[in-house]
């Protein structure tokens, strides 16, 4: 029989509600166990249905073992609802293991008949046994045809059985249902029969009847009977009515009295109940408490899985379960665009155009909006991941002998679908990781003063345009010494290095490969894989992992994951006509401050204006600058401000226009775009056009310092490279031709009369402090345009190697500090290093180097400009190397790699320079005995400064060596840092005489 | 040139009868030509969303069918002044490692047929920098249409970073 298959296609439906059945109950069993003796009635029933209806199908479709366990579970939970049984944690300890084994034989119903389940069953009937009477184990063991032989077809069925339903005041029936002429040719499934008797009663069983099977031969249609073996309240008439069946296919097995149906309710069936035989007619037992069932249709299971939707999880991959009303809006919009495609269409055939580019446009709406929906099908709220939480960590803590509860808070927040598959693993582990080590065992939470329950709690929230998990316990906290410790002891890091790191840098080392805290193995973690493969997955979603940590109080992990296709909601804003959008979780308040009180409200410390608001002085940045725009606004109108938050920080953000707060759906920028810190990303807006998404970290970060120096130490933190900022002298050379230079290489700039200019042998010179002061245009080495002289002229006044020189350039002049990329590659030529854009405009960084080693007289240094790209050193200096100290650079930017070189080739020195720690050690160990000094950058890829100062320091041949480390931030804790690592100074990135002060000194003392 | 091992229209296919086509456009006075099955779609320039901070040879994004693109001014990659947007401007779609992107041109020439006879090598004056991504000369009816790497020429617009080597540098 097991052959027979009615239908694939029901076979899955059947499978796939079992499933939902099962996804819910383990909650409810945990909810059970909480409540212990205090039995939730509805909750019982739920699990109870659940358990029931995974039976009957089981019996429909011949899954034996299936149908078999559940049966059993079913006789547990039917104890605990009668509550002759306390769902104890022993006892929904087996149901859940009985329960994960339905799962398991569920997932492989095609095998499962060949499955071993015994030991479930035997869990199973161990419980129920032990809690019976001993004439109601008798029955147990009975066949319920012992009763009544009828039940021969049911050999599943005890004398037990047969004697709870009577106890409930159930008659039992055996219903003959024809598949064919009964169920299919009446347009019914079996499924919705098994609903339908299932609201009104309980099946006990269900077979097919074998000997009714015709053959070919027959002449007639064959009939395939179903017998369901049927216990209710209802009579036989009610009975066939509901079920549409003639009367002769529903048989009775066991009846009960009519006056026992009419008999006042009581309270549980008595313990004396007469035994149940089939002839008995008058069984004087009180009619039941009605089943929960039949008094209440309306909360049968259709209504439990349309309740339950969208917080199941999927079944399997392949499918997703959808928001009803977002099937409408997407059926909607399907609608719409056949009708836009009508119109086209009609359009066409009159051959309108106003009305074919009406319809296209129509049409382009329609797909965007579309599009959105359809990305929309793909959130799902993080509760359906957090849901398997609650029975992990019962189960760890009771395996590990500890209390500990847990917290979900932010289920409904969502991410995308995949995101969120790919968080499972991680995710299990670190809360798997919170309990056995995080939290304590009883006693030692007891004697540390802490309540005997530890608490771990899993949150999620949106948080600065990312989504943020957090999972955070109550425990001993990470140990940075012991991670250390045992970093140390398997050989990952040595000693050496660990002395010079701080606490939160040894705690990250619990994320290399092998490390682990727990002292012993247990079978839950400790065996040294783990945190690495954690941070390995979350990279692959470009999630981020940060470790807050205080020892004795517990830990806190937080998992930062990409906004990508995450739907957030946002405010829109406007700045010279362009729309931006801001997440509303970084938007504190909207202000508006009217024109005439601008004056009063606002003040100026220096360049930095300041809003009062409410007693706080909150500063201002206006998104016209950000951009690099100039300020439309006038004075005389209304300010609108909006107060963001940027990790920590506060500030207002001025714009030109607030709009409404709507939900947008992030796209990711593409990746020539992606180091722009300023964006999150771009959305498109309802009319098409597209949106920048706004960052409120990023744009504290590129305004400086306010704000700046804490988010820029908790991207380092994550991993993050931190973009720096540099001063730019801009000035003009052709009208509209900007050029800049680093303000620190610029000695002072001096509006100039074109008439002062010297013309002498062939070289411009101008009269400059009693001296001749040698001149310089940029189109004498660079294919730039000519200065005008209708222009206002400046001579920019530079020093190099001592000696002056003078840049001829133009006004209008200003000054910008930026962080923006060095593009060396599209304008790059001799005298101009590449260019920035620098307020929207693209502006020719000059080098002046090249023109001052362009300058008639100094060839010298040309030549060695051009040997420097490649050749080494050794090949091209002759004997001076010797004498001339050499200065190890290490540092990542272009730009800054070159200025110091730069600048060190100015007074004298021979350099080396590389784009990281790794290639500077490399360079280092090469030419050991050239290298007189390194200078380094702290932020580095591959490795950063400090770990290459240690590696320097723990390297007997470069004892003494010394070490700047150049830093665009040099707070006191960095220096710190910095000084723990073994740097002999830090400087503060191209302070030029601070740094060749400190060369000269260092050289000094070193040699 | 250091790519004519790699040009798809060199090999094989060119000689069992699907030649490979060529989609041609005009920056400024030059002409060149991208592998017209990397091209997924000719488009006029539709409203486009300026990128404040962005490198400088990208023009902006856009909406494209609910993607965003970035959209990189062909000229400023190559090496001219910057375009001016005209009508006849239009944008190459390139599809490059699972990115669309945007090209924008001055003018949309013809599709060609690459014919391997008429390639010739890159000209030693081609800036370095450029030189790595063409793929050689074409010449149709006397004029030069240089054939383009679209997939180096991409990365060589990420800000200065593609083309350059990590630097160990020395000097005197």
């Amino acid at each position: 029989m097991s052959d027979f298959s009615l239908d694939d296609e029901l076979v899955h439906e059947y499978l796939a509600e079992s499933r939902e059945h099962l996804a819910t109950i383990e909650t409810d069993l945990l909810a059970m166990e909480q409540a212990g003796a205090a039995i939730d009635e509805q909750l019982v029933n739920r699990v109870f249905r659940a358990a029931h209806s995974i039976k009957g199908g089981a019996g429909f479709f011949d899954l034996s073992k299936i149908r078999e366990l559940a049966h059993k579970t079913e006789n547990v939970l039917d104890m605990i609802r009668a509550r002759q049984l306390v769902p104890l944690p022993e006892v929904v300890n087996i149901l859940l293991l009985a329960f994960d084994q339905l799962s398991h034989l569920i997932d492989s119903y095609s095998t499962s008949n060949d499955a071993e389940i015994s030991v479930f069953l035997n869990a199973l009937t161990n419980i129920s046994a032990g809690s019976l009477t001993s004439e109601q184990q008798t029955l147990l063991e009975q066949p319920a045809s012992s009763a009544v032989p009828e039940l021969k077809d049911f050999p599943e069925v005890t004398a037990f059985d047969l004697d709870q339903a009577v106890r409930a005041g159930k008659r039992v029936y055996i219903v003959g249902f024809d598949l064919l002429h009964d169920i299919q040719r009446r347009g019914k499934t079996p499924l919705a029969i098994f609903r339908l008797l299932m609201n009104c009663g309980q099946i006990l069983d269900s077979a097919v009847d074998l000997q009714t099977f015709g053959t070919l031969d027959d002449e007639q249609v064959p009939s395939v009977v179903l017998q369901v073996l049927y216990a209710t309240t209802l009579d036989a008439f009610n009975l066939s009515q509901l079920m549409e069946l003639e009367s002769e296919k529903i048989r009775i097995a066991v009846d009960i009295a009519p006056a026992a149906v009419a008999g006042p309710p009581a309270q549980a069936p008595p313990v004396q109940a007469p035994p149940v035989v089939a002839e008995k007619k008058e069984p004087a037992k009180a009619p039941p408490a009605p089943e929960a069932e039949a008094a209440n249709p309306s909360s049968g299971d259709g209504g439990e899985s349309r309740a339950q939707n969208g917080s199941g999880p999927a079944p399997s991959e392949a499918t997703v379960r959808l928001n009803v009303s977002l099937l409408d809006s997407l059926m909607s919009l399907a609608g719409e665009l056949v009708l836009s495609r009508n119109q086209l269409n009609e359009a066409l055939a009159s051959q309108d155009q106003r009305e074919i580019s009406a319809s296209a446009h129509r049409i382009g709406l329609v797909t965007s909006e579309l599009q959105e929906a359809v990305t929309l099908t793909r959130m799902q709220p993080v509760g359906t991941l957090f849901a398997k939480f609650p029975r992990l960590v019962r189960d760890l803590a009771k395996d590990l002998g500890k209390n500990v509860q847990l917290k979900l808070e932010g289920g409904d927040v969502e991410i995308d679908k995949s995101i969120l598959e790919g968080l499972s693993d991680p995710l299990t582990h670190m809360v798997r990781n919170s309990v056995d080590h995080g939290i304590e065992p009883p006693d030692v939470r007891a004697a540390a003063g802490k309540p005997s329950m530890g608490t771990i709690t899993l949150r999620a929230s949106h948080q600065a345009g990312q989504v943020v998990i957090e999972v955070a316990d109550d425990g001993k906290g990470l140990a940075g010494e012991k991670i250390a410790a045992s970093s140390v002891a398997k050989g990952l890091i040595s000693a050496a290095e660990v002395q010079a790191m701080s606490d939160r840098e040894k705690m990250a080392l619990i994320f290399l490969p092998g490390v682990s805290t727990a002292s012993t193995v247990s079978n839950v973690s400790g065996r040294g894989v783990g945190m690495d493969v954690v941070k390995t997955n979350l990279d692959k979603l470009g999630g981020k992992i940060e470790i807050e940590s205080n020892p004795g109080n517990g830990s806190r992990f937080l998992i930062k994951l990409p906004l990508t296709l995450a739907i957030i909601p946002s405010l829109l804003v406007s700045q010279a006509g362009e729309r931006f959008a801001i997440p509303q979780v970084s938007v504190g308040e909207l202000i508006r401050i009217p024109a005439s009180k601008i004056a009063e409200r606002l003040d100026r410390a220096g360049n930095a204006e300041i809003l009062t608001l409410r007693d706080r002085l909150v500063p201002l940045l206006r998104l016209a600058d950000i951009l690099g725009e100039p300020d439309s606004r006038g004075a005389d109108r209304a300010m609108n401000i909006v107060l963001l938050d940027a990790g920590g920080s506060e500030y207002g953000l001025v714009v030109d226009q607030l709009h409404d707060t709507v939900e947008i759906v992030v796209k990711p920028l593409g990746r020539h775009l992606q180091g722009i810190r300023d964006y999150a990303g771009a959305t498109i807006l309802g009319n098409g056009e597209v949106a920048l998404i706004l960052d409120a970290v990023g744009i504290a970060e590129r305004s400086g310092s306010m704000g700046g120096a804490q988010a820029a130490s908790a991207s380092r933190e994550v991993g993050e490279e931190t973009r720096e900022l540099q001063s730019l002298l801009i000035f003009h050379n052709g009208p509209n031709e900007p050029c800049a230079v680093p303000i620190e290489l610029v000695k002072r700039v001096e509006k100039l009369d074109p008439s002062r200019v010297e013309n002498l042998g062939g070289r411009r010179t101008m009269q400059y402090e009693g001296q001749s002061l040698p001149l310089v245009m940029l189109k004498d080495i660079a294919a730039v345009s000519d200065l005008e002289m209708s222009q206002q002229w400046v001579v920019i006044v530079f020093e190099r190697a001592g000696l002056p020189l003078g840049l001829l350039a133009a006004e209008p002049l200003d000054l910008i500090e930026t962080a923006a990329d060095l593009d060396t590659v599209t304008l790059r030529q001799p005298g101009i290093a590449g260019s920035v854009i620098l307020g929207g405009r693209t502006t020719l960084m000059v080098d002046i180097f090249e023109l001052a080693a362009s300058m008639p007289g100094r060839e010298g240094s040309l030549q060695v400009r051009a040997a420097r790209t490649q050749r080494p050193v050794t090949e091209h200096q002759g004997q001076a190397a010797a004498k001339t100290p050499t200065v190890l650079i290490a540092e990542d930017s272009d730009f800054f790699r070159n200025q110091i070189l730069r600048l060190v080739e100015s007074v004298g020195y021979n350099a080396f320079a590389a784009c990281d720690g790794q290639a500077a050690w490399e360079l280092l160990t090469e030419h050991a005995d050239e290298i007189s000094l390194v200078a380094t950058d702290v932020e580095m890829p591959r490795m950063d400064g400090l770990s290459l100062t240690r590696k320097i320091r723990a390297d007997s041949r470069f004892s003494g060596l010394p070490i700047i480390a150049l830093s665009s931030l040099a707070g006191e804790e960095e220096i710190a840092r910095g000084v723990a690592a073994g740097v002999s100074e830090y400087q503060v990135k191209l302070d030029r005489d601070l740094f060749l002060d400190s060369i000269r000194k260092s050289l000094e003392v070193a040699l | 040139m250091n790519d004519e091992r790699r040009n798809p229209a060199a090999g094989p296919r060119a000689s069992d009868g699907v030649s490979s086509l060529l989609a041609s456009f005009a920056v400024s006075d030059s002409f060149y030509a991208l592998d017209a099955s990397t091209v997924q779609e000719v488009i006029r320039v539709p409203s486009l969303t300026r990128v404040p901070h962005a490198p400088p040879s990208v023009l902006g994004i856009i909406n494209l069918r609910g993607r965003i693109v970035t959209v990189l001014d062909a000229a400023i990659v190559l090496g001219h002044e910057k375009s001016a947007l005209g009508r006849d401007s239009r944008i190459f779609v390139v599809e490059d490692r699972g990115e669309f992107i945007g090209l924008l041109v001055d003018r949309v020439a013809d599709v060609i047929e690459y014919d391997p006879s008429a390639a010739n090598a890159v000209p030693a004056n081609v800036p370095r920098e450029q030189a790595c991504f063409y793929r050689g000369i074409h010449l149709v009816n006397g004029r030069a249409i240089a054939l383009l790497n679209a997939e180096q020429m991409l990365s060589a617009a990420l800000a200065g970073v593609a083309v350059q080597q990590p630097t160990t540098r020395a000097a005197a």
